[in-house]
C-alpha cells in the first residue's frame, strides 16, 4: 500500500471515470495513470531515482497531479510549491529541498537548478517509449514510513521550512477522512488550497481513494468570490474543503449562502477559527449539508473533528476543534496542544527526525462537554485569511531592504480583515515607504505574505524582559499611527 | 452593446484601480503592465470589487474559466478580458 496505488487502484477499477479537472482539462482514471507512468520514465529518464526530490513549481492543472503521481511512483519525494511563489523564494526552497529536478508549466526558472517544463519532459518521454518503455514504468515498491511529500511553510527563522511527511502519515488521515464523510465513486470534490498547503491531500487522495473526481481551484479564481461560487454549481460539487475565510469572502462578495448550496453534500474547513456569527448563518441557509470544523497544523494533517449540528445555532462560546481523530492522541501540556500518533510529520525537511508527540505551540482547552478549544498561539505565528505566517520571515525579507534596519511584523484585525503592518527602524538619513517595501516583497515572498501597513520608528517599544512589546505595537496600529 | 475602444477602457479601468479601489500603493505606480497580483492589489476583497466594478461598468460577469492569472496580471490583460468577453456575449 502506497498513496500512489489509491490512482493505480481506481484506474483498475473504473479507467473511464473522471479523476481530476482543471479549469480547462479533465483527465480520467485510465488516462491520469497512464499519463503518470509517462511521466515516471521522463523523470527516471532524467536520473530521478527514490528518496530524491522533484520540486514541482506549477499552477494547479491536470498535468502537475500527473508528475505528483509519477514522483511518487519513482519513489522520489513530491514538493508542490504554488506558481505564486516569486523566483526567489522557490530558489530558498530549493536551497534546502535540493531537488534532483524542478518542474514547471512556465518558462520562468530558479537558476543554478535544473529546471524542465511538463511537455518537455513528455515528449523525453515519448523518445524513452519508442526505445525500451516497460521496466522504465516500473513501480518503486515504497514502505508505509518512506516519504513522500514536502510542504514548505513560512519559518520562523525566516526561511520556509519543509514538513516532510510519510505515504503512511497521508494514508491515516485520508482513510479517516474518507470513512467519515463516506465518500463515493459519485462525489465531486473542490480543490480550493494550494498543492503546497495541506488541505490539498484531503482532496487530491480522499477523491483518488474513493474513485471520485477533484476539481481544482487555481491561485487566481480561489480569491474570486463570485466566480468560486458559480464553480461550486457549475461543477455541482458535493463536497468542499477550505479555509473558512474563503466561505466568508463567497457568502459576502459572492451570494454563497443565496446560491448555494446545490449538490454541496458536506462542507469542511480548517486553518483558522470560522467566526461564529457567519458559521450560524451558513448552518441556518443550508441545514442539509454536514459541516465540519477540522484542526490539525501541517506537522499532524488533521487530528481532531467536530461536526456542527443544529444545536451550535445557539451556541454562545467558540466553536470546538473537538476529539481525536485517524488514530491521533491529543492532549493539553500546561494548555498547549500536543499531538501523537500515525499522521504526525517524519519531521522537518534537513532536521531530525519527529520523536515523540508534535507540540503544536497553538494553546488549547477543555469545553464543559470535554471538547477542545482552540485558544490562540503560544508563540508569533499567525493566520491572515487562513495563510500561516511566520513575522519573523516577513521581517527578514524587509530587513534586506536597504532602507530598513531593523523590522517588526504583526498581524491586526481577524478574518478577512487580518492586515499585515511593518513597523520598521530606517538606517540613518533613509526612509522607508510602503510602495517600494511592497515591491520588494514581491520579490522574496508570495502575495499572501505582502506588508499592507508600514509604519516607521526610532525604535520598539520593549517589555521588562526586553522582548518587543507586540501588544503596544498592535495598540499604535489601532490608534492610526501612519509612516 | 456599442463598441468600447482599447485605450478609454484601459483608461477608465486604470482611474477605478487608482482612485476607488484602494490598493494600498500611490496612484503612480499603478501603469497598465503592473503587475497587480504580485504587487498584491489584487487580494480576495479587491478582486471582489474589481469584479462587481466589472459587471456594473461593462455588463461583464467574468467566468470561472477566465479567472486566471493569465487574465488579471495587468491593467492591461484586464482589458483585453473585459473586451474579449464583450465580443463573445455580442456574437451569442
Amino acid at each position: 500500500m502506497s498513496l500512489y496505488s489509491l490512482v493505480v487502484d481506481a484506474a483498475a477499477r473504473t479507467p473511464d471515470a473522471l479523476a481530476v479537472h482543471d479549469l480547462v482539462t479533465g483527465l480520467g482514471y485510465g488516462a491520469l495513470d497512464a499519463r503518470a507512468d509517462a511521466y515516471l520514465a521522463a523523470l527516471r529518464g532524467r536520473g530521478v531515482r527514490p528518496g530524491d526530490r522533484v520540486l514541482v513549481w506549477t499552477d494547479k492543472t491536470a498535468e502537475a497531479v500527473a508528475v505528483a503521481q509519477a514522483v511518487l511512483r519513482c519513489g522520489a519525494i513530491h514538493v508542490p510549491v504554488a506558481r505564486g511563489n516569486p523566483r526567489e523564494r522557490v530558489a530558498r526552497i530549493a536551497a534546502d529541498a535540493r531537488p534532483a529536478l524542478i518542474v514547471t508549466d512556465h518558462a520562468d526558472h530558479v537558476p543554478g537548478a535544473v529546471c524542465v517544463p511538463c511537455p518537455d519532459l513528455l515528449r523525453e518521454a515519448d523518445l524513452l517509449r519508442e526505445a525500451a518503455y516497460g521496466p522504465a514504468t516500473a513501480h518503486h515498491p515504497v514502505q508505509l514510513s518512506d516519504p513522500a511529500y514536502i510542504l514548505y511553510t513560512s519559518g520562523s527563522t525566516g526561511t520556509p521550512k519543509g514538513v516532510c511527511l510519510s505515504h503512511g502519515n497521508a494514508l491515516a488521515f485520508v482513510d479517516w477522512a474518507c470513512r467519515e464523510l463516506d465518500l463515493t465513486a459519485a462525489d465531486r470534490l473542490a480543490n480550493h488550497a494550494a498543492f503546497g498547503f495541506d488541505l490539498s491531500v484531503f482532496d487530491l487522495y480522499g477523491a483518488f481513494r474513493a474513485g471520485a473526481s477533484v476539481h481544482l481551484v487555481g491561485e487566481t479564481l480561489a480569491q474570486a468570490a463570485g466566480p468560486l461560487v458559480d464553480f461550486l454549481l457549475e461543477r455541482r460539487i458535493t463536497v468542499w474543503y477550505s479555509v473558512p475565510s474563503a466561505l466568508v469572502l463567497m457568502a459576502e462578495y459572492g451570494e454563497l449562502l443565496e446560491r448555494g448550496p446545490g449538490a454541496l453534500r458536506a462542507c469542511v474547513f480548517a486553518g483558522e477559527p470560522f467566526p461564529l456569527k457567519r458559521l450560524k448563518e451558513l448552518r441556518g441557509a443550508w441545514p442539509g449539508v454536514r459541516m465540519l470544523n477540522w484542526y490539525g497544523p501541517t506537522e499532524t494533517n488533521v487530528c481532531t473533528s467536530y461536526e456542527v449540528t443544529a444545536a451550535d445555532l445557539a451556541r454562545t462560546t467558540p466553536l470546538p476543534i473537538g476529539s481525536p481523530v485517524a488514530g491521533d492522541t491529543v492532549w493539553l501540556d500546561d494548555g498547549e496542544i500536543l499531538v501523537g500518533g500515525p499522521t504526525v510529520m517524519l519531521g522537518y525537511w534537513g532536521g531530525e527526525r519527529q520523536a515523540g508527540p508534535y507540540r503544536t505551540g497553538d494553546l488549547g482547552r477543555y469545553d464543559a462537554g470535554g471538547l477542545l478549544e482552540y485558544r490562540g498561539r503560544a508563540d508569533d505565528m499567525a493566520k491572515v485569511r487562513g495563510y500561516r505566517i511566520e513575522p519573523a520571515e516577513v521581517a527578514g525579507a524587509l530587513v534586506a531592504h536597504e532602507t530598513v534596519r531593523d523590522a517588526v511584523v504583526l498581524v491586526v484585525g481577524t478574518g478577512l480583515d487580518a492586515r499585515l503592518h511593518a513597523f520598521v527602524v530606517p538606517e540613518p538619513g533613509r526612509a522607508p515607504e510602503l510602495a517600494e517595501l511592497r515591491r520588494h516583497c514581491a520579490v522574496f515572498l508570495p502575495p499572501y505574505m505582502t506588508v499592507d501597513g508600514v509604519h516607521v520608528v526610532g525604535g520598539f517599544p520593549r517589555t521588562p524582559n526586553g522582548k518587543v512589546d507586540r501588544a503596544v505595537l498592535g495598540g499604535l496600529v489601532a490608534r492610526g499611527v501612519r509612516a | 452593446m456599442t463598441d468600447l475602444d482599447r485605450a478609454v477602457l484601459l483608461d477608465q479601468l486604470l482611474r477605478y484601480v487608482r482612485e476607488e479601489l484602494e490598493a494600498g500603493v500611490p496612484a503612480d505606480l499603478i501603469t497598465p503592465d503592473s503587475p497587480l497580483l504580485e504587487m498584491g492589489v489584487l487580494d480576495s476583497v479587491r478582486t471582489a470589487r474589481l469584479l462587481a466594478h466589472i459587471r456594473t461598468a461593462y455588463d461583464v460577469r467574468v467566468p470561472p474559466v477566465h479567472m486566471t492569472g493569465e487574465h488579471f496580471r495587468t491593467p492591461s490583460t484586464i482589458t483585453d478580458l473585459i473586451l474579449l468577453l464583450r465580443s463573445q456575449a455580442a456574437s451569442l
